[in-house]
């Protein structure tokens, strides 16, 4: 039998259900906001006989929005952009607890996160 | 099938539907990402250049990660603290083995890993229950930074005392080394990491790991994006198949019975294991 006292000390250092809920809320509209954008990136791409295959630059694809590729590509980015989205909701949740250490522990799986645009051709 | 792509796209787009929704089923479920399955489906059975697939690969990580994470009560289970803490090490580790890749044979880090996960199989095998560590001190890393966590079952609340912090951490990054090596999100290392070394109870290593490897994978996709190396028409439907995949493991995972979670687990990282112990040997291309 688990000690009740501990129990809830244990509780309250979990994600707070406000807290929680705004995530959720975040993610569900980046993720299916994400999956709605490729999903049309893809009607249009496939109705106007658009050649999608093939990787090619981010920057150049989406000065062609709105193709069906730059399209899908957005939604791409979107959905790719939740971790780093949900990592800075945490920082911020573990700041006003006055958690120094996990805020800058959080910040840094951020920082690793974003560490791959520093990469050049 | 190598032109379907080109000949009946829409037939190609809902064959990676279903390829990438089995694959986010199963990642979800275990958290390991799934793209151990995504990868061979979408280069043995249409054809995908292997490079484009390793990129999807990475998308459907991220995406089984998040879709996993919309699922009401997953923040009980998940440890945001020990995920985060193992990350920091594991991403930094990852990007010195990516560093370093060109260094060690290639066929070495294969031999390696696999071996490596045979061992992960087997210790899973021995112990097939939680261990108890509701009595034991907390160590004192976990006592500093609250990882210690509870757990919610049918049994009512379970706590536990996370042990051998560093242990754990160091582990982390010797897996995110040889993932950076491999390109692998090391899923598999990451559970082992918390359920044998840590003793967090195994529901909850799944979990956590499945928000680390979304963090991981965002790391290697975020380069992918920026080398613009992401091709659209394998990764969009590739990320709309993961969805409701991930989305109904990640409702599995707390109705389904500890024992069978942990045989699924245990055959999927024994065939990953095997498969990398064929390519290192030659026999799989």
């Amino acid at each position: 039998m688990s000690d009740p006292t501990e129990v809830e000390h244990l509780r309250a250092q979990r994600l707070d259900p406000d807290t929680s809920s705004i995530q959720r809320k975040m993610i569900r509209i980046l993720v299916w906001g994400s999956v709605v954008l490729i999903v049309l990136g893809q009607w249009i791409a496939l109705r106007s006989g658009e050649h999608v295959e093939g990787p090619r630059d981010v920057v150049e694809t989406l000065r062609t929005l709105p193709s069906g590729r730059s399209l899908m590509l957005l939604g791409l980015m979107i959905g790719l952009a939740t971790p780093v989205v949900r990592s800075l909701l945490l920082a911020g949740w573990f700041a006003r607890r006055g958690e120094r250490a996990m805020t800058l522990i959080a910040l840094a799986v951020v920082a690793i996160m974003l560490s791959g645009l520093l990469l050049r051709h | 099938m190598p032109d379907l792509q080109a000949s009946n796209p829409v037939l190609f787009d809902l064959t990676v539907v279903v390829i990438a929704t089995a694959a986010g089923f199963i990642g979800s479920l275990i958290g390991l990402g799934g793209g151990a399955l995504l990868v061979p489906g979408l280069v043995m059975l249409l054809g995908v250049p292997m490079k484009t697939a390793v990129a999807a690969s990475l998308v459907a990580v991220v995406f089984t990660s998040s879709a996993a994470a919309m699922i009401r009560g997953r923040d009980t289970l998940t440890n945001y603290r020990v995920g985060l803490l193992l990350e920091t090490v594991a991403g930094v580790a990852s990007v010195i083995g990516a560093v370093t890749a060109l260094m060690v044979s290639a066929t070495a880090l294969q031999f390696t890993f696999g071996g490596v996960l045979l061992v992960i199989a087997g210790l899973t095998m021995r112990g097939m229950q939680d261990e108890d560590t509701s009595g034991q001190p907390s160590h004192p890393w976990s006592r500093a930074l609250r990882l210690d966590g509870v757990e919610d079952s049918a049994d009512g609340p379970r706590i536990y005392h996370v042990q051998q912090v560093p242990l754990g951490v160091s582990i982390m990054g010797i897996a995110g080394v040889i993932a950076g090596m491999l390109g692998l999100g090391a899923g598999a290392v990451k559970v082992l990491s918390m359920d044998i070394c840590m003793k967090m109870p195994f529901r909850s290593s799944t979990v956590t790991s499945n928000f680390m490897i979304g963090a991981t994978a965002a790391a290697g996709s975020v380069a992918f994006l920026r080398l613009g190396l992401i091709d659209p028409a394998v990764a969009g439907p590739v990320a709309v198949g993961i969805v409701p995949g991930a989305m109904l493991g990640s409702w599995m995972v707390s109705r389904i019975q500890l024992r069978s979670l942990r045989l699924v687990f245990l055959a999927f990282v024994a065939l990953t294991g095997v498969q990398m112990l064929l390519k290192a040997s030659g026999v799989l291309s």
